[in-house]
């Protein structure tokens, strides 16, 4: 049998008999267009490609930027604002500077968000819960942030499973004695966040 | 040539003609030798093995009780120079010699410390391997500070670059907050929680219960 016969895993030897073998190239394995950052892992029947277990983002750099003036003011049903993109390990969409809304792909994750909008009035207080846009669905618990700089902090917190992409936003679900935008002042980009964790 | 001629990356065939490739013969596979637990990650060239994710560290936690400070924080802090005066020394690792602040075993990371004498005062972290963080701290400023004190601070590196949001901190039994950071991590890359305003905030070096510092490496 002469060796110009012999392929393993569809590859050929060379003249030297050298046979040029990739992960990709083994029957048990499907790694045939990866991306950098992906892990192969067994998925029970096959070795194949696959995101890290867990991911992370954090939007919210702490940068002094006033908060945008365009649009409506904050009421029920208006989308809080954000600033910047400290690590998107998840792949989202999102606008670098302030966004309203963002993208994610399918898969499983659990959403982290704290506003620092403003108030115009001790006492005054905006509450807050994550909003699917393409589902159009509230999610998860409701936040709060009130007048002293010491309430930035307490969360909305969702879990989402989405089978395909959708827009989300953290959307105002009330509002009293809560700041104009043009007098809303830097406190939302210095101190609000949103933390994202995908977790398969 | 036989069958006997084929190698597959280094691996050549025996007297039966029988080839036991290796993984690393493949020839998508990195050189660098695993180590336990890794998995193959493909860094846009070849796979290569890396940590698993997700490895977390915890770095602080109870300490023993002593006096409370009645000494007000500055900004920039007096008693050091360079960088880290502008970290807020946020617990006594050691007053005198013995131990207060308990700092977790880690090789991920270890404490950033100002030394005076024999009283070290911790005020950040050492990321001791190369990857990406999240810092998740819950802090508190001395007891001896007036009803409504606080300090703001962020987690910056050691040029004050920003790694995530600013957050305001007050007493133990006031309202609480957490200040979260991401980190893209070099070896043994120095970060603080960058001081950025306070009022009637005093150093805290006692109930170290009350703190929590979180070092979760992601990747």
């Amino acid at each position: 049998m002469s060796h110009n016969k012999i392929t393993v895993g569809g590859q050929e030897p060379n003249r030297e008999g050298a046979v040029s073998l990739a992960l990709d190239n083994l029957s048990n394995v499907s790694a045939s267009s990866p991306s950098a950052g992906q892990t192969i892992a067994y998925n029970g029947a096959n070795w194949a490609l696959g995101d890290k277990s867990v991911s992370l983002a954090v939007f919210g750099t702490g940068a002094s930027q006033a908060y945008p003036t365009g649009g409506s003011e904050i009421a029920s049903g208006v989308d809080l604002h954000f600033y910047g993109v400290q690590y998107n390990g998840v792949g989202a969409t999102v606008g670098s500077a302030w966004f309203d809304t963002f993208t994610l792909s399918a898969g499983n994750y659990t959403l982290t968000a704290v506003s620092g909008v403003t108030m115009s009035a001790s006492g005054g207080i905006v509450t807050y819960r994550w909003y699917d846009q393409t589902n159009t669905t509230l999610v998860g618990t409701t936040g709060n942030v009130g007048f002293e700089t010491d309430t930035v902090g307490s969360p909305a917190v969702a879990y989402l499973s989405l089978t395909s992409s959708a827009v989300l936003s953290v959307h105002c679900i009330t509002a009293s004695n809560v700041n104009t935008l043009a007098s809303q002042g830097n406190r939302a980009a210095e101190y609000g966040f949103i933390t994202i964790r995908r977790l398969s | 040539m036989s069958v006997n001629n084929i190698k597959i990356g280094t691996s050549s065939a025996d007297r039966t003609g029988a080839i036991n490739p290796a993984l690393s013969d493949l020839s998508d596979i990195s050189s660098t030798a695993p180590s336990t637990g890794q998995v193959l990650s493909y860094d846009g060239s070849d796979f290569e093995p890396v940590s698993l994710v997700d490895s977390n560290s915890l770095r602080g936690n109870s300490g023993n009780n002593t006096s409370e400070s009645n000494v007000t924080l500055a900004i920039p802090n007096a008693y050091t120079a360079g960088y880290k005066s502008y970290f807020w020394e946020y617990a006594a690792v050691q007053i005198g010699g013995v131990a207060r602040f308990i700092i977790g075993s880690n090789s991920d990371a270890s404490a950033l410390n100002n030394v005076y004498g024999s009283t070290l005062w911790t005020c950040g972290l050492t990321l001791v391997t190369a990857g990406v963080y999240l810092i998740t701290a819950h802090l508190a400023i001395g007891g001896l500070s007036a009803s409504g004190s606080y300090i703001d601070v962020q987690w910056t590196d050691a040029s004050y670059n920003s790694l995530g949001p600013r957050c305001r901190i007050g007493k133990r039994d006031e309202r609480r907050n957490t200040v979260i950071g991401v980190v893209e991590a070099t070896a043994n890359q120095n970060i603080g929680l960058y001081m950025h305003s306070l009022s009637g905030a005093k150093y805290n070096q006692t109930d170290y219960t009350n703190i929590f510092i979180n070092v979760e490496r992601i990747s």
